[in-house]
């Protein structure tokens, strides 16, 4: 499979410079908007946005047009936030929070549209703090980034099936989480 | 109002990834389905909010510091293959696989030959090294037997995981 961002790819491979600055501009904004809400660490998901580049850049003589290039991109991306957040762990033993607790849904429509534009951020950012690690980047992928199931897929190493189950589960739980949070 | 519907067809159909029979399926079940139809709109609104964050800027300094990162890795490696392989094996790596090599032949040499032919003091220093390497830095895992050393000479490990470290081979090798 081949799109644009994956023919730059094969371009910067055959020697043209331009072509990865082309795809270090169009994909470093989402890349650090993923690292970012993965890691919840501005400054060390520059530094993790970074070593993504440096990883492509150097291993580009060995990169192969098998996925759309986002999938390549994301799953480094991940890789890359889920050993930062596994070093975190053995640092700090910080839990990522137990879901169990948060209660159920609230059937309530429209609680949403009653509070302002940058309080819901704040409360979305932090329900999203509350996922299990691969439910945040399945559904950060899918509902920030907007890749579609098979490039999730890709990123996360599983299958379309899996990722079905986590987006919904994360939906559940973000719903669950923004319901309690307004309670 | 309750629907036993399976709810992650309902993301699948809010994110277009339905097929068209099982979407104009659905869709046919919504025109009738309350439930279902209020599921559908929450969907969508977590969606509006997900639309509604900020992308993150990278600092201003950003694409200077990548590249003078890449032209210090160049620089410490060479050109072309040189270049890449700068990137793969830092110094800490390099030292790390070393161990892991060496350690790797002496085990090799162990089970091929008279049990003595390796010294035992080149095993202990590689060993050695390797351990205090992981020891120094929390970011080396430890390879615990010959299936994680295999995944060292993988050609994209660098771009998966972390390079590891070997730690008492002994304890896991073939006795």
């Amino acid at each position: 499979m081949r799109d644009d961002d994956a023919r730059l790819m094969l371009a910067f491979q055959a020697g043209d410079r331009r072509a990865f600055e082309t795809l270090f501009a169009r994909y470093t904004p989402r890349v650090l908007t993923f690292l970012t809400r993965m890691v919840r660490d501005r400054a060390r998901a520059e530094e993790l946005t970074q070593d993504v580049f440096v990883r492509i850049y150097n291993a580009a003589d060995r990169y192969e047009a098998r996925a759309r290039f986002s999938t390549y991109v994301f799953g480094i991306a991940h890789n890359l936030a889920l050993n930062e957040l596994a070093r975190a762990h053995r640092k700090h033993e910080q839990s990522q929070g137990d879901l169990a607790d948060l209660g159920a849904i609230d059937p309530a429509p429209g609680v949403e549209e009653q509070l302002d534009a940058s309080r819901m951020r704040v409360r979305l950012e932090r329900a999203l703090a509350t996922l299990p690690e691969r439910q945040r980047a399945a559904v950060l992928l899918r509902s920030e980034q907007g890749l579609d199931y098979e490039e999730i897929a890709g990123s996360l190493g599983t299958t379309v099936s899996s990722v079905k189950s986590l987006l919904h589960r994360a939906r559940e739980a973000l719903l669950a989480a923004l319901a309690k949070d307004e309670a | 109002m309750e629907c036993d519907r399976n709810r992650e067809e309902i993301g699948a159909f809010v994110d277009g990834e339905l097929e068209p029979a099982a979407r104009a399926e659905l869709e046919s079940h919504l025109e009738t389905c309350a439930a279902c139809r209020e599921l559908v709109a929450r969907e969508r609104r977590l969606g509006e909010m997900f639309a509604a964050l900020a992308p993150v800027t990278a600092s201003g300094d950003f694409e200077p510091r990548f590249w003078a990162r890449i032209a210090r890795e160049r620089e410490a490696g060479g050109a072309g293959l040189g270049a890449r392989l700068a990137g793969l094996f830092t110094l800490r790596r390099a030292l790390v696989l070393g161990a892991v090599t060496a350690v790797a032949l002496a085990l090799a040499l162990d089970l091929t030959r008279a049990p003595s032919a390796v010294p035992p003091a080149a095993t202990a220093t590689g060993t050695q090294t390797a351990t205090a390497t992981a020891k120094a830095d929390p970011d080396v895992r430890i390879v615990k037997n010959a299936k994680d050393f295999e995944l060292l000479q993988d050609p994209d490990m660098d771009a998966i995981t972390e390079v590891d470290v070997l730690e008492d081979w002994d304890d896991a090798s073939p006795s």
